[in-house]
Formats: structure tokens, sequence, C-alpha cells
């Protein structure tokens, strides 16, 4: 990015470091420092990457992101392969089963989508790492609760090996699991101004923090916005006007407020 | 017209070929049925497999109402030809079919015989054809329609008649080279004089392989190997077949005589031996060895034409084929449990999309479908209730109660409203089951009527969720309610309003009032919610 040519007002210049379609809201001003690059193009590398809802709550907005990510990731693919999304009957009944016509409007084609709903949380993980290992995959989606530390570094060397992203979507009160590429920590965020109308919810947007993920400092916090129209995440303005602070004493405060 | 006809309605003069109108004409009280020429084909095969298992490997169809079988060598097993034919017409009858019968040493001799001579069964001995040809007419020697009515005008109305004519004025007076040769090789071929080629009818290519064991194996470890052996056999043959299995069995043998069958089924035809192997190497692990297996057998149960896809140089990314993935979580955890989403053409959300066994094959979404009115992508199964403080008769919800705990909304779009689908109960006549698999109203004969507000804002209280009390942050074992078991059919056919809410925490939800306040005739409206937006 240290091109030094003047950013271009209302274009959305592609990440430095990656082809994925993520983008940076324009930024005015000098070109950005190291605090600014989220490293959201981390979720697209093959392996296991665990997003935890902040409260119990924000399960779904965690499944909403997961899907918007993997949404991303099967236009980039041009649409080969499957989408395996895996949950057990109990996560189906408590937020409700995959819904095609939501999933068109996260710019998913629910075609791709093989849907794996089985009775224990070990089922499912099978199932997983069967869909990680037949390499047939675009990316993986596990709404399941893995409790034991080899299943989840089982899956993580499976989906390394056949580099397929494997997003699991875990509870918010369970501790980090082993053999993870990156951790996240999400939660709901206000919606900013609908275009149109003033009463009506924006696009959607999550606080995000980064908790662990290899050449990265943890604990730094972004909100993202995912656009209807572009079907991408990126990051919001309001957020990104503050990125260099986040970047820096942002940890810091973190770190002392806890 | 008439196709064919009993032995009752030869009795009063009806044959095939006579209109349906004077055969009434006729025969008034003429019981008639529409002729199915692909079931008597059917049929005719049916008799045709029983016979080559019975009498003679060697036969096929005669026409359309006939069958020929190559009896050389086999009557001395039934004790000879006159008992063999014996044999055979009497389980002909006792099937309840009319038969005629000859045996004759030429397969147009046999032909004419059985069809034109007087009585049946006839046995021809060697030597005696033309004898026994001669008195019947042309038309038994298998020729057109049109050729046997040329012979009859020149007179020529016997075989015998056929025998001493010079061959050379037979073609002079026909004016036709190949009619005369027609007629001249049907000839020879029943007198035996010209050879006549015969077709059997070919059996069925069956899918089986076998591997028989001298010495019963007592390792699972053995049972896959000789099932690898197995499925490279089968899948050598299906090949030169061009065909691709969709069913596959394995039957296991014990050496004390039982057996194990292990089916599994794929999502393609496929004949890719390790793709089997994968499939039912599980299955294998889980049998009981017994005293050890002495035979298997992998049979392809169905099978469908697959022919061989074009390799590509091109566009190598990796990425495998998704058929095996999708066999082998099938084959492990159920049909039901491995589903894929189809869309559905309707306008009711629960509706919009049917979840199918992915072995229905790929589905195809509608490109326009991201462009309407944003969806959850999760939904729940059956609306769960909301208590709702919101604006009567029509306005988003200020406040709802969902879960037990409280949210104040702060910005809501809406409404969206979705009016029962009425012509699907005018097309099809199904009953209302089919129209709303899970209507969406509150178990117990719906909301609780409270007395009306002050100012214009009251709350609609739908019956409560019989949970335990969960707090935010606590363990979530929600039961949702089964909504719908009371329900009527008018209340299941009440228009609904879609509203997207955001709560104060930036949470979205999809609520709906279901019911008008200015119709409330079938029960007060009632709020649900019917996904999240996350």
């Amino acid at each position: 990015m240290s091109l030094g040519l003047p950013p271009v007002p209302g274009a959305a210049p592609p990440h430095p470091a990656c082809s994925l379609p993520f983008v940076i809201a324009p930024l005015p001003g000098p070109p950005p420092g190291r605090g600014r690059e989220f490293p959201l193009h981390r979720l697209k590398q093959g392996g296991l990457h665990e997003i935890k809802p902040a409260s119990y709550r924000d399960g779904p907005a965690a499944l909403a992101f997961a899907l918007a990510v993997i949404a991303a990731e099967a236009a980039r693919t041009k649409r080969r392969g499957l989408v395996l999304w895996c949950l057990t009957q109990d996560a189906a009944r408590e937020w409700g089963r995959p819904y095609g016509p939501g999933l068109c409007a996260l710019g998913l084609d629910p075609a791709l989508v093989l849907i794996v709903e089985a009775r224990t949380a070990q089922d499912a993980a099978w199932a997983l790492e069967e869909g990680l290992k037949s390499r047939a995959l675009i990316a993986a989606l596990a709404q399941i609760e893995i409790k034991a530390q080899l299943t989840a570094r089982r899956l993580g060397l499976a989906a390394q090996a056949s580099r397929t992203p494997c997003l699991l979507v875990s509870r918010h009160q369970s501790s980090g699991l082993p053999g993870t590429l990156t951790r996240w920590r999400i939660a709901t965020s206000r919606s900013g101004p609908a275009p149109f109308e003033a009463q009506a919810p924006g696009a959607p947007s999550w606080q995000l923090t980064l908790e662990r993920c290899r050449d990265e400092a943890p604990g730094r916090s972004f909100i993202v916005e995912f656009s209807h129209e572009s079907f991408r995440v990126r990051l919001s303005a309001a957020s990104s006007d503050r990125a260099a602070e986040a970047g820096e004493s942002g940890e810091r405060r973190r770190a002392e407020t806890g | 017209m008439l196709t064919a006809v009993n032995a009752a309605s030869i009795r009063q003069d009806l044959a095939p070929g006579l209109g349906l109108a004077d055969a009434r004409a006729i025969c008034p009280a003429l019981l008639t049925a529409p002729a199915s020429p692909k079931k008597d084909e059917d049929a005719l095969l049916d008799l045709a497999s029983w016979a080559s298992a019975r009498y003679s490997p060697t036969l096929n169809s005669d026409g359309d109402d006939g069958l020929w079988l190559d009896v050389t060598g086999i009557p001395h097993l039934f004790g000879g030809e006159a008992a063999l034919l014996a044999d055979l017409g009497r389980r002909l009858a006792r099937a309840g079919l009319t038969a005629r019968l000859a045996l004759a040493e030429t397969l147009g001799g046999a032909h004419a015989i059985s069809r034109f001579a007087p009585a049946s069964p006839i046995i021809i001995p060697d030597g005696k054809i033309g004898a026994a040809l001669l008195p019947l007419p042309v038309e038994a020697l298998r020729l057109e329609p049109e050729i046997a009515l040329l012979l009859k005008r020149l007179g020529l109305k016997r075989i015998g008649q056929l025998y001493d004519l010079p061959r050379a004025s037979l073609e002079r007076r026909f004016h036709s080279k190949d009619a005369a040769e027609a007629v001249l090789l049907r000839l020879d071929q029943a007198l035996g004089r010209r050879d006549e080629p015969r077709a059997p009818l070919l059996p069925a290519p069956d899918f089986v392989t076998r591997l028989p064991f001298p010495d019963p194996l007592i390792t699972h470890d053995g049972v896959v190997a000789g099932l690898d052996h197995l499925a490279s056999a089968l899948c050598g043959r299906l090949a030169r077949a061009g065909q691709g299995v969709r069913r596959v069995g394995l039957w296991v043998c014990r050496a004390d005589g039982s057996s194990t069958v292990i089916e599994a089924g794929l999502s393609a035809p496929s004949r890719e031996p390790r793709h089997l192997l994968g499939l039912l190497q599980d299955k294998v692990e889980a049998i009981d060895m017994g005293f050890g297996v002495d035979l298997m057998a992998l049979a392809a149960l169905l099978t469908e034409t697959l022919t061989p896809a074009q390799t590509t140089l091109a566009e190598s990314d990796g990425k495998a084929a998704p058929e095996p993935l999708i066999d082998r979580l099938v084959n492990r955890l159920g049909a039901r449990a491995v589903r894929r989403l189809y869309p559905r053409a309707s306008h009711i959300p629960e509706l919009a999309q049917r979840l199918r066994s992915a072995f229905a094959g790929p589905s195809l979404w509608p490109e326009q479908a991201a462009h309407k009115p944003p969806r959850p992508p999760l939904l729940f199964a059956s609306p769960e209730p909301l208590t709702v403080l919101a604006e009567i008769p029509e306005g988003p919800p200020a406040s709802f109660t969902w879960r037990r705990v409280t949210r104040r909304v702060i910005k809501a779009e809406g409404p969206e409203r979705i009016a029962p689908e009425w012509w699907r109960a005018l097309g099809r006549g199904r009953s209302s089951e089919d129209f709303t698999p899970h209507p969406p109203t509150a178990k117990g004969g719906g909301p609780l009527p409270l007395p009306q507000g002050e100012r214009g804002i009251r709350g609609t209280a739908a019956n409560s969720i019989p949970s335990p009390l969960v707090g935010e942050g606590g363990d979530p074992d929600f039961k949702s309610g089964t909504p719908g078991e009371g329900a009527t059919k008018s209340q299941a056919q009440r228009p609904r309003d879609y509203y997207r809410i955001e709560d104060e925490d930036g949470r979205r939800y999809w609520v709906f009032r279901e019911g008008l306040y200015q119709e409330s005739e079938h029960g007060l409206p009632c709020w649900f919610l019917h996904g999240v937006f996350g």
C-alpha cells in the first residue's frame, strides 16, 4: 500500500496481502501503517478458524459472518466444489435450519451447500473431517461443540492438509481449542444508517476481536460491515477512522480494562 | 379395431382386424379391453425367461405372439419329444395360456405348422417337413401380406403348389426380383434347403462377481482384500457394458451356511473400484465372521448408463468430485441427515425451499433470488411465539420478549405482507396440512384476549414458551413450542406482516404478525419470530 498514490474516493483498493475480495473502506490521509491491516484475509487460509460469539445471543451473528466469508471464498473459486455445513440437531433446534433464500441474500449460492445434520457432535465432527479430507470442498462451516482437544487437532490437521478453510462456530463459554489458525470473537454492533429509510436497519455490522492469530498481535478489535450490494465484508468507515489508534493504544487500553 | 380375440369370440365369427363398431353389431355383449402391445411384449419376454430356465436356453420371440425354442439334444431329458411337448402344453394350460405347439426340423416349418396346422401339438419327424407343409396356405411362409396376396392372385394358394414351380418363371410373374427372392428364401428355409440364422435372446448381463475361498477366511482383513478383488472385477464388467452402479450389495456367506448382506447407495453412477471399496469397507468391519467366510459375492443391484467422462488438461485446481464424499456421508449417517437445499416456487417463507436428500442431485437456484427482500440465513422450523408491544392496527414492534428476554427495538423495516397462497388449495385440492406444514399459530386456542389499552398501544401476549427460565449467557436448552396443533384452517391461512427489526445491541430479527386487526374474527393477531439475521 505504500505506493504514494492518492487514494481514489469511492474506490475500494484490495488488501495488499491477499487476493480475497475483502476490501477496506477508502481512507483519507497517509498510507496506513501496521495497525490498519486487520487480518481478515487469514480466514481464507486452509485450516481451522474458530469464531466465537461474545455472548449467547451473538451465535447467529457468528454464523452470518462465517457465511459471508464463505460466500466470498465460493465466489473466488468460481463455485467449483461444495460448501459443507455440519451442524447437530440441537444447534438446528436452537437457531433454526439453513434457509436458502437467506443464503442468497448473503451472496452464497444455496445449490453449493451440503447440509449434514447429525444427531451427535461426534457424528458431525466425523462428517466434517471426512469433508475436509475429501478435497471436494470450497470451505466448511461447523456448528458443533467440540469438547475433545484431539478432535480439534485432527480437524485442524485435515483442514491444513487439504487447504480447506474450516470455520467453526463454537459456544461463547467454551475455552479456546488447540490446532486453530485463528480465533475471533464476534459481537453484533449497531448498524449504520440505511440508504433510503432512516428507521430501517442498515448494513449488518459486527465487532470482531482477534483473539489468536499467528504473526499477529491479538486483542485488536474492529467493526466490519457486510454489504448486501457487493456481498463483501469490509471494515466500516467509522471503525477504520480509529484503526491507527486501535492498533497501538487500543491494545494497551484493552489490556487495562481487561 | 380388434387386435386379438378369444375362442368364444371366434365362435361368434369375430376376427382380428374387424372394426369395433362392426364387432359390436355382430355381438352386442362383446367385452373389450384396450390393447397394450408393450405389455404383451413384456409378458412374452417373461414367458421366454421361464421357458429358457425350464426347457432350452436357446430361444427367442417369434413375431408378436410366438416363441421358438431350439430343443436339439434336450427331449431325452423329458422322455422324448412327445413328452416334452405334452409337459410344455400342460404347464401353459395351467397358467391359463392357450398355446399351439409344433416341433419340426426347421424354424420356418415349425412356425407354419404351429399356426396353420389343424391339430396341436404336432411333431413332424425328420425328412417329412415337405409333406407336412404341402396343404398349408402360403401365408404360413412368413411372407409380407402383399406378397402373399399376390401369390393368391396368381392362383398359388397352397405351399405345395410352389414346390414344382420353375424358379425363373416365378420371378417373371412377380415383375420384382426382391419379392420372388423373398418367396423362394422363405420356402427354402421352411424346407431346410437353405440355412436360417437364429438370433437367440441373450440373457441380460448380470453384474455379479463371486469369490469362493477353499479355506474359510477368519479375519476382516481377508474380507477387505477379497472385496478389493471383487470390486475391480465388477467395475471392469461395468466399464465394458458402459454402466455405472447406483446401489451395490455384498453377500458374505459363512461356513455354517448363514450369510450377511451389506448394501450401499451412491448419489451418482460410478464404476470406481476404490470408491466402492471405501463405501463398503466400514460396514465390513462390523460383520460377524462366525466360523469363517467361504464365499463372497459383489453385485450391482441398480445400474445406470455411465458414459465415460472426458478427462481435461485445463482447470486442474485440485478439487475432487463431491460425489464420493456425499456417498460416504449418506452411507454412514443416513439419507435423512445429508441434505441439500432445493428452491420451491412459493411466497410463504417456510415453503420457499425444500430440504431433500443429497442423492436427489444438484439443485438450481434462480439468479434473482439474491435481489429479493432480505431473508435470514437461519429459519426456525416452527416460528417461535413472541410477546410484543406494538402499535395497532399496524406497526412494527416497539419491544418484544423472546426466550424470556425483553429487547427494545430501535430500528424496523416493514411491513412486508405475505398473503396465503389461495390458489394452491384450488389447484391441487390438497389438504391444508400440505399448504402450511407448520401453521404458525399458538397452541391452545390462540392469544389471550387483553382489554383495550387507553393509548392505542397494547401488548399482544402469545403463549409463553414452555421452557425453563434461561437468562442471557445461560445454558440454552430451548424446546420450541409446537404450534399448529390446535390450528384450524382459517387460522392457518391468515396473512402475515413481516418486519425486519434491530434491537439496541444491533441484533436483527425477522418477526411477523399473523392476522390483521381489521379482520379479527378468527382471533386476535399474534406475533412470531421466524428467523434471526445475526
